[in-house]
């Protein structure tokens, strides 16, 4: 049986449950709020440009040239299919949950900044490839983007969040002691 | 040296996932249907201005709730006319989308190591947890459909930009991430509250 880093026969430690849950919702509605203070155009025209639609469509462009999708602000178009990145399509909720159970989290300052770069890193890595893929998608089996979009590619993007945050408290444990 | 236990681990996770994905996506319209009366009561609990009747519907997007608005009142917002009574509006959200708490909360009760005892108290306390769960998401998220028309309406009377009700920041917030939250600190309740079951109290050695 695999373990996390609260193991089966210990105790729960009852008081540290409680405060890393209180400092884990402290700590994302902190985010939210930050992220909500962020002006609409300035996502939409330049982060969402840089960060998500020009590398998107580059990746699109390379794997079939003949998609031929254009980058134009937070759209990507082609004659296939288009898609618009708006707030909540950045995977913005699912980094501020792992931002803030990472902070929540006891452990070392270094390990909390690693768990930062590669949690951050490998949730938008999760998320282009989840962009992609709703692009073919969306062109090629338009049938099954509301479900994917929807039900499949949020939950499965949460599950990989906990994997990542089970694995790297469980390091950080093992770094603490 | 960490141990490398993150392989069966996230395999346990996905799979577990996978498979409470699968239930749902199958299951789903029959657990909405049997809940839709209870799902009806705690919209209308939150309705001020309308009546509102809940119907399961197919529709291009997959399978749908419906709301049916009907409105009890003349609604005056700011002292401008808004809606007059007996105007019926409706709107939709998916199935599916709704369902996304549920795949979340019994995903990680299911997969958190413990033993099948404590695994299966989660599940029966996830039961109630799960109609939380939904009573929290679906019925707010229809009524801020409803309510986002009635601002839209108010602030084009106004000619200008208007407070937004709660309900429909409470559904911005929840749509941005707040949804995820609530069934990962339910699982976080659930497995803490069951832990105990795991527990075994060390015998004294004298």
């Amino acid at each position: 049986m695999t373990t996390t880093h609260i193991e089966r026969n210990e105790a729960l430690p009852w008081r540290q449950a409680a405060w890393f849950a209180v400092k884990f919702c402290a700590f994302f509605l902190a985010m939210e709020y930050a992220y909500f203070a962020i002006p609409d155009d300035f996502l939409r025209d330049t982060l969402y440009f840089h960060v998500l639609v020009a590398p998107c469509v580059a990746v699109i462009n390379f794997l079939n040239p003949a998609e031929q999708v254009l980058a134009n602000h937070s759209l990507m178009t082609s004659a296939k299919a288009s898609l618009e990145i708006v707030r909540g399509c950045d995977g913005a909720g699912t980094i501020f949950l792992l931002m803030a159970a990472v902070l929540a989290f006891s452990s070392p300052f270094k390990t909390k900044i690693l768990g930062f770069l590669v949690g951050i890193f490998l949730l938008m890595a999760v998320n282009h490839l989840r962009i992609i893929g709703l692009y073919f998608i969306a062109a090629y089996q338009n049938s099954w983007f509301a479900p994917i979009h929807s039900y499949v590619a949020p939950t499965l993007i949460i599950m990989i969040g906990c994997v990542f945050f089970a694995v790297w408290s469980q390091y950080a444990l093992s770094r603490h002691t | 040296m960490m141990p490398i236990t993150w392989l069966p681990l996230a395999g346990r996770f996905l799979v577990v996932w996978a498979l409470v994905a699968v239930f749902f996506y199958f299951a789903g319209e029959f657990i909405a249907r049997v809940f839709l009366p209870w799902l009806a009561t705690v919209t209308n609990m939150l309705a001020e201005y309308f009546h509102a009747d809940l119907f399961i519907v197919p529709d291009k997007q997959g399978v749908v709730i419906k709301i049916l608005a009907r409105v009890t009142q003349d609604i005056y917002q700011y002292n401008f006319p808004i809606a007059p009574k007996g105007a019926e509006l409706t709107a939709v959200g998916t199935l599916a989308h709704a369902l996304t708490p549920l795949v979340i909360f019994f995903a990680l009760v299911l997969s958190w190591p413990g033993s099948f005892k404590a695994i299966v108290l989660r599940v029966v306390m996830g039961v109630p947890m799960g109609i939380v769960l939904l009573s929290a998401t679906l019925p707010c998220l229809l009524v801020s459909h409803i309510e986002g028309v009635f601002h839209s309406a108010l602030q084009t009377v106004a000619k200008k930009e208007m407070p937004m009700p709660f309900i429909m920041t409470w559904v911005i917030f929840m749509e941005m991430g707040g949804v995820w939250l609530l069934p990962i600190m339910g699982a976080l309740g659930c497995v803490a509250v069951t832990h105990p079951v795991n527990y075994k109290k060390p015998e004294n050695i004298d």
